[in-house]
């Protein structure tokens, strides 16, 4: 029996989608454990974090009465969450350029194979990543204060006239705990970068340099390009993570001097746990952080909106 | 290429959300009395030993008679007396070798946020005390607790302080549900460091705001940097609400104590010309560079630590501290003084401080008799915990006999006097009206608080704070009249007419008013 040629092809394209529907069928199955758990410890908490934001609650209690939209509209007459709103697009912005220019910096640095005790450098900067917050908190606390070390050094050095109050000066303190959280997180961003570098053959470092190129044009004309779409992804990475910056907050400042360095994290757990008369509020608490996840989402989309248009427009 | 951007999108954007979703891991509502009761049932049936099935006389249950291993699970955040809870638990071992106690100290705010988790989850501990902002009758309507009387001996309630028991704080009508930690005792005082003061000259104890202010520039001058006038825990808001309401009312301000709420003359209290004078003495403290620089940066156990140090020459806290410093700095050289007043003022008096609920017996606890045993050994003599902690000055306490025989430590009695001598008991709202419970759980936080727009003026934060106190004010206004509106209680239930802050309130002064 000879076929046609429609039925042949019409089976060649059977086989295909079987074959897909397998692939599928395998990548869905490979997922299943980590879309699980996402569903069980993310999506389940921001469902309900949904919910308490429509509810007058405190948390402590079965007392839950239905308000609508009323945390909504009550947040965005409130100066101190706008207050804590702009903190964190302020340390946002103050911390991702430094984070990203300095772990690069130091991964470019230790990604140079002549470079003695690579592995002992690489430890070194990665250390503070495992050290717990609250002990860098008290430790920079003791370090920082005004009869600490540093003014101290600073001091005998002439390079200040007087000690400065880092933490307890609202001038200085969020630039203080950005330092700081540079210092602390770099060493992860590190390690991303270490990943895009080695990713980048040898053979293009030895054109390169058979071109004449020094290692600053190596690094600025080919390496820099190759890994910018890693560069991207540490980028988005590092927003995020600057914009639920908490644990060196809470510990160093507590979002003082009087709200200076409030930011949303320490504003919701404030509101959600913690209260002077009466009763916390955690329906208030859940609907700031959902007004700020959905105001993050937004600019995103804004800003990927305008970059598309811009570069169509190049 | 553009599904693709757009998952991308969608992915960071979750990342987003979900990080800030924290709250999200509180436990539902919706009918969540219904459900407590119904586990409740069902965590009763399953432990097999109610209290109804307790031996109604011995008050054993089912476990001592089968000699099994129990644990006691026991959750508070008794920091101060941390020491003499762990002897007190090792000998209670000793002497109960079926008995294991599973002790977990938080801190206030860990506790807050990990007990109702606990407690919803079938799972709190077999004691624990109600965290702070929540009334008895509240945690009582939410089933968190059982009433001690059936399982304690009829002279248990004869050792303790009648001072000690009030409607509302320890007992619901007939029904004992907690038991207080301390009998309550001004919560600022001043310390003084004596050689700090002799360093820099000061011979008399300071007590008019000028004085003090004095004292504090005299220390500053001569300390040169290393050596303040006044250090505390500025990073804690509730110290600086503390330190205000004391300086005002010892300006004689009709203010309430930190936590609650008092009217006067149908405003709250926050604008009133004595608070202007208590947050101008801190003001008068910053302008003359007074107050340790890192007063801002640190919460109070440091502040305790510095002032140890002997880097600051007064430390406003309470009587906490003098064990502390007893064990870790024998040689400290320090006494207590009354919170100063303002020039020309005088036969004026702080706010006493109040009784506050502490521990009890969780409603679904499957051994209560012997956790009901485990709270008659801690206020016993016999065990030694109250005794050492008064011993060693951590706290008055609220068994009378024992404080007449182990106060024996000097700054702990001149703690004490001073106390007496300097405050009077004002009036509460939740002793007038028994919807004060239902005001207290609906009314909410007023930001910036006073003890903000304290650490506001110490970091040079407000330059007007006069302002700031009249928005207070305003705001507070409003807010409590909502409340009270929002509970059907009358705003005029807030105010005391008839209240004399030179006098102690009296339950006959709460008559007056009926």
């Amino acid at each position: 029996m000879v076929r046609t040629k429609n039925e042949a092809v019409s089976m060649a394209a059977g086989r295909r989608r079987a074959e897909r529907r397998k692939m599928n069928m395998w990548c869905w199955l490979f997922m299943v454990p980590a879309v699980g758990f996402y569903l069980l410890f993310q999506g389940y908490p921001i469902l309900c974090s949904i919910q308490y934001s429509l509810l007058d609650w405190s948390g402590m209690t079965a007392n839950a009465a239905y308000v609508g939209l009323e945390n909504y509209r009550e947040l965005m007459g409130d100066g101190l969450f706008w207050n804590a709103f702009a903190n964190s697009f302020v340390y946002m912005a103050m911390i991702v350029p430094l984070e990203l220019a300095v772990s690069l910096f130091l991964a470019y640095m230790l990604n140079n194979e002549k470079l003695k005790a690579r592995s002992v450098y690489r430890t070194m900067y990665f250390i503070p990543v495992i050290t717990t917050a609250s002990v860098v908190g008290i430790i920079m606390i003791f370090l920082l204060g005004v009869q600490g070390p540093v003014n101290h050094a600073l001091t005998a050095l002439h390079l200040l006239g007087s000690p400065v109050n880092f933490l307890g000066n609202a001038k200085y303190a969020l630039p203080t705990l950005v330092v700081i959280s540079l210092w602390k997180d770099c060493g992860t961003y590190m390690i991303y970068w270490l990943a895009g570098l080695q990713g980048v053959s040898k053979d293009v470092y030895e054109a390169a340099t058979i071109d004449g190129a020094d290692r600053r044009q190596t690094f600025f004309h080919v390496v820099l390009p190759l890994i910018a779409p890693t560069g991207g992804i540490i980028a988005i990475l590092c927003a995020i993570n600057s914009l639920k910056v908490f644990d060196i907050v809470k510990t160093m400042t507590e979002g003082g001097p009087y709200y200076a360095t409030d930011v949303i994290a320490t504003y919701v757990y404030r509101n959600a746990f913690s209260s002077e008369i009466g009763m916390p509020r955690l329906g208030y608490a859940s609907a700031a952080a959902l007004f700020f996840g959905g105001a993050v989402i937004l600019i995103g989309l804004v800003l990927n909106t305008v970059k598309d248009r811009l570069a169509k427009s190049m | 290429m553009l599904k693709r951007k757009i998952g991308s999108m969608m992915l960071a954007a979750a990342l987003a959300v979900s990080s800030l979703a924290g709250c999200g891991a509180m436990p539902s509502t919706g009918g969540a009395q219904g459900e407590q009761a119904d586990s409740a049932a069902e965590g009763s049936m399953a432990a097999g030993n109610t209290a109804e099935e307790n031996h109604p006389e011995t008050g054993m249950t089912a476990g001592d008679a089968a000699g099994e291993k129990i644990t006691l699970r026991v959750v508070d955040w008794s920091d101060g007396s941390a020491n003499q809870r762990e002897a007190f638990h090792k000998k209670y071992m000793e002497e109960h070798p079926d008995i294991t106690i599973e002790y977990t100290m938080l801190t206030v705010d860990q506790f807050k946020n990990t007990i109702v988790t606990m407690i919803k989850s079938g799972e709190g501990p077999d004691i624990f005390p109600i965290p702070v902002g929540l009334t008895l009758n509240t945690a009582v309507e939410e089933g968190w607790y059982q009433p001690i009387n059936p399982y304690v001996t009829e002279d248990f309630a004869e050792r303790f302080d009648p001072l000690s028991f009030a409607e509302g704080v320890t007992h619901i009508g007939g029904d004992w549900y907690t038991i207080t930690e301390v009998m309550p005792t001004i919560q600022c005082l001043f310390f003084y460091n004596k050689d700090v003061l002799q360093d820099a000259g000061v011979t008399e104890i300071p007590s008019t705001y000028s004085e003090f202010r004095e004292a504090c520039r005299k220390v500053t001058e001569n300390g040169n940097g290393n050596v303040y006038g006044l250090i505390d825990g500025g990073k804690q808001m509730n110290r600086m609400d503390v330190m205000a309401r004391s300086l005002a009312a010892a300006a004689g301000g009709k203010i309430a104590a930190t936590t609650k709420v008092l009217v006067d003359q149908g405003e709250a209290p926050y604008n009133s010309e004595e608070m202007k004078q208590a947050l101008g003495l801190i003001r008068g403290l910053v302008e003359d560079g007074s107050i340790h620089p890192d007063t801002i940066n640190i919460s109070a156990p440091e502040a305790r630590e510095l002032f140890a140090q002997g880097q600051a020459a007064f430390l406003c806290q309470g009587m906490w501290c003098i064990a502390q410093w007893d064990a870790n700095y024998p040689d400290l050289n320090y006494g207590v003084m009354a919170v100063p007043v303002p020039d020309g003022v005088t036969d004026t008096y702080v706010q006493a401080g109040e009784l506050s609920p502490w521990i009890g017996i969780y409603k679904q606890s499957k051994h209560p008799a012997e956790a009901a045993e485990y709270l008659m050994a801690l206020y016993s003599e016999e065990y030694g915990y109250q005794s050492s902690c008064v011993e060693d000055g951590t706290f008055v306490s609220v068994i009378p006999s024992i404080n007449e025989k182990y106060m024996t430590n000097e700054v702990m009695k001149q703690y004490y006097t001073v106390a007496e001598e300097t405050s009077k008991v004002v009036p509460t709202i939740a002793k007038r009206d028994v919807k004060a419970n239902d005001f207290y759980a609906e009314v909410k936080d007023v930001q910036p608080s006073l003890g903000a727009i304290v650490q506001g003026i110490i970091s040079q934060s407000i330059t007007d704070y006069d302002a700031a106190l009249k928005k207070l004010a305003e705001d507070s206004t409003a807010e409590w009249k909502r409340a009270c509106e929002a509970v059907g209680m009358d705003y005029g239930m807030l105010e005391f007419p008839n209240w004399n802050t030179k006098e102690d309130y009296t339950d006959e002064d709460y008559g007056e008013l009926e």
